[in-house]
């Protein structure tokens, strides 16, 4: 095994060191037959199983001639792509190498806050052991500063290594993309099975006039191929490249916008979906973070504050920081979703129609999400954007997000829709949707589940109460009164908003009175279907199931287990239908 | 070989699996959490009564170790049906998930020592959702296992994404 990985990690080793010799030298490469093996053994070393399985798929690496624009950085000494060859020559030749392309050199300025911000939260138990540990002795400060240069210098060697390691090319078919100085990572995508390319520019790409490209394919966490950052030119050739590999013309991106925006929001809009955020959860971690570090620094007078504080003051403090992270909220959402636009991008290939959006402040994101690799769109509507007549859909598709931007990367969000809307905008993104999700009668979930709601309910409700009485001070205790009847109350308005449906086309599930949230789900996007029971539900006779596609999950809410394992045999894959 | 059609029960031989699997859990992990707690304890409680709740932890671990096997074996059933493959377990929360033939990208067969041992294999199916655990099965006789991958790969369709 491990002499295994050595082999694959000299040979490696030894490809990049070619490359970067081929580089340097600036010149015409022969076509080399050896050569072209080593390029077909050595590049599937961390290539997940399934992808090596689809690349067997892909037809066989003919000499693809990339369509990309002249480079106008160094890229421009290297040979320019050869002039396009008729199919019978392609097929007798070995594929002519492709020059490997890199990052543009003013990433080096781009990347290097964001990746030495990386760095430094990547090692943030380090961090936090410099700052506690550190804090008895006099040299604390002197020590702590060499450590903390230490960090901040590690961050901008990662950069430097990335932008001087990275290279990628599309070539026979496939985008390739290496880098790494001691920890050497190739990665071959296959662009049959990319989900999303995404275009981002923060603040830095915007000074330097650079883009981010983001590449996702299905089935990973990760983010498959982020380069950060190439020229426009560069960005719309590889994009073009990676088009045309799929075996489509090159998408023609007009300059001017094409047509008018399905949507566009307002500043007024962004506020009022900012302020109709739940940002309970917030409060609780700034408290929470606050409670444990404030005494940290200062445990006397900590102590001795918390002894001569008044129950108002708690509460008023709390009020307070509630308030203000509203406001914090609604402004972050503000600068991230500024100048909303979205466009449905027609194509005459209709599984290249698209829905693409572009958003942002300081960062400006795009992203484009073609119909055809759409799972499920998600309708979010709590209570307070309900009463606004709004609500905010998520167009999924199963890129499953990056680990640096989390889940939510691989949606499309609509941040602010119009009650109206929905239904239309739903349509657009799921056009094989057969019904209005928010006209049609849902199947109501079991009475029964309503029991087990309310018990469970009940159960919290009285711990809570406990805790309310254990906690509070005084006549405040007398709030625990209050806690099972709107528990109780809110199970039951949750239930009653409860429903689902399956039809031909997509199965529907809604759920959350606070939180309604109502999912559609294409039907031929579905992978598994599951089925579970747990002791209580088998007494009341229930059964909960999950249908799952790419990167999600619709749960439909409890319902009869005879009436869920009929369900579990009906729901297949349809047949996938040709488009005309 | 010719696939079951209708629920079928693992190779009776995962009960040794199984208990082998949780044995190792026991000494690995149960037995040295009884002895710290009863170390703990015996400061609070007085040491017989710290041995004694050393033991019954311990004894429950060895228990459910032994028995919990057969159980799961019990509720253990899989199915390879005309349009999907169906696998029912679970002992105390039952599930049952269906994954339907065109949907698998990929299947295949591991065997670890004490499968080895045992002559087993397990089955792992993946679908475009990722690995999912609810489609894999433990235990089948290793013929069987590699005769089920490979009808299953056969019919493997189109990702659906």
């Amino acid at each position: 095994m491990a002499s295994k990985r050595e082999k694959e990690w000299e040979a490696l080793a030894r490809q990049v060191s070619e490359d970067l010799e081929r580089e340097r030298q600036s010149q015409v490469q022969d076509d080399d037959d050896e050569d072209d093996q080593d390029d077909d053994t050595e590049y599937y070393v961390e290539v997940p199983l399934e992808d090596s399985e689809a690349m067997l798929d892909v037809a066989e690496p003919v000499g693809f001639q990339q369509a990309l624009p002249p480079q106008d950085e160094e890229e421009l000494e290297l040979d320019p792509p050869g002039p396009a060859q008729d199919l019978e020559s392609i097929e007798l030749q070995e594929p002519e190498e492709v020059p490997w392309l890199r990052l543009h050199p003013a990433s080096l300025f781009v990347n290097l806050v964001p990746r030495t911000w990386k760095t430094l939260v990547g090692m943030w138990p380090l961090l936090l052991l410099v700052v506690v540990g550190g804090s008895s002795s006099e040299d604390f400060a002197l020590a702590d500063f060499a450590w903390v240069g230490l960090f901040l210098l590690s961050g901008v060697g990662s950069t430097v290594v990335h932008y001087l390691t990275l290279r990628y090319r599309v070539n026979g078919n496939k985008l390739e993309i290496k880098q790494g100085l001691l920890n050497r990572q190739a990665r071959v995508i296959d662009p049959a099975r990319i989900q999303n390319v995404g275009e981002v520019r923060n603040i830095f790409h915007n000074l330097t006039g650079l883009v981010e490209v983001r590449i996702e394919t299905a089935g990973d966490v990760r983010t498959e191929g982020v380069l950060s950052a190439l020229s426009v030119q560069n960005a719309n050739g590889l994009i073009a490249a990676l088009e045309a590999a799929r075996g489509r013309a090159p998408r023609v991106r007009p300059e001017e916008e094409p047509e008018q925006p399905l949507l566009a929001l307002g500043l007024g809009e962004l506020l009022a979906f900012g302020l109709s955020k739940a940002s309970i959860g917030l409060v609780a971690v700034v408290l929470a973070v606050g409670l444990e570090v404030i005494p940290l620094f200062s445990p006397a007078e900590t102590a001795s504050t918390l002894e001569n504080l008044s129950p108002l003051a708690v509460v008023g403090g709390l009020l307070l920081t509630l308030v203000l992270s509203w406001l914090g909220s609604a402004c972050l959402s503000v600068v991230r979703h500024f100048r909303y636009t979205l466009r449905r991008e027609p194509d005459p290939d209709p599984r290249q129609v698209a829905l693409a959006s572009k958003e942002g402040l300081f960062t400006t994101r795009r992203m484009r999400v073609p119909l055809s690799k759409v799972q499920l769109v998600l309708a979010d509507e709590p209570v307070l954007r309900r009463a606004m007549g709004f609500g905010t859909l998520n167009v999924e598709t199963a890129g499953l997000g990056s680990i640096q931007e989390g889940v939510s990367a691989a949606e499309l969000v609509v941040p602010m829709v119009d009650r109206e809307e929905l239904p239309g905008l739903t349509q657009v993104a799921l056009p094989g949707l057969d019904v209005n999700p928010w006209r049609v009668a849902l199947n109501p979930a079991h009475p029964r589940a309503l029991y087990r709601m309310m018990v469970s309910g009940t159960l919290q409700g009285f711990g809570l109460s406990v805790l309310a009485v254990w906690l509070l001070p005084g006549w405040f205790a007398l709030l625990a009164l209050g806690v099972l009847p709107v528990i109780w109350l809110t199970r039951v308005l949750d239930w009653r908003a409860q429903g689902w449906l399956v039809t031909p086309d997509v199965v529907l599930s809604r759920r959350g009175f606070w939180r309604r949230r109502t999912w559609v789900m294409s039907r031929d996007k579905l992978q598994s279907v599951h089925l579970a029971q747990g002791p209580l539900m088998r007494f009341h006779g229930l059964g909960r199931l999950a249908v799952r596609v790419a990167g999600s999950q619709v749960v439909l809410p409890d319902i009869g287990w005879d009436q869920a394992d009929a369900l579990l045999d009906e729901l297949r894959p349809l047949p996938v239908l040709e488009l005309e | 070989m010719n696939l079951p059609e209708t629920p079928t029960s693992l190779d009776s031989r995962v009960k040794w699996l199984w208990r082998a699997q949780s044995m190792l859990r026991v000494l690995l992990f149960w037995l040295p959490l009884s002895v710290a707690v009863a170390y703990g304890l015996a400061s609070l409680t007085g040491q017989a009564a710290a041995v004694v709740v050393g033991l019954t932890l311990l004894g429950l671990a060895v228990l459910l170790a032994l028995f919990w096997p057969a159980l799961r074996y019990q509720y253990f059933t899989y199915s390879v049906r005309e349009q999907d493959l169906l696998v029912e377990r679970g002992v105390v929360i039952r599930r049952k998930s269906s994954i339907p033939h065109n949907r698998i990208q990929h299947v295949d067969t591991r065997q670890g020592p004490i499968e080895r041992v045992l002559g087993l294999s397990s089955l792992a199916v993946y679908t475009a959702a990722g690995m999912s655990a609810d489609g894999s099965i433990p235990g089948l006789a290793t013929g069987q296992a590699e005769a089920i991958r490979d009808e299953l790969s056969r019919r493997g369709g189109d990702d659906g994404v």
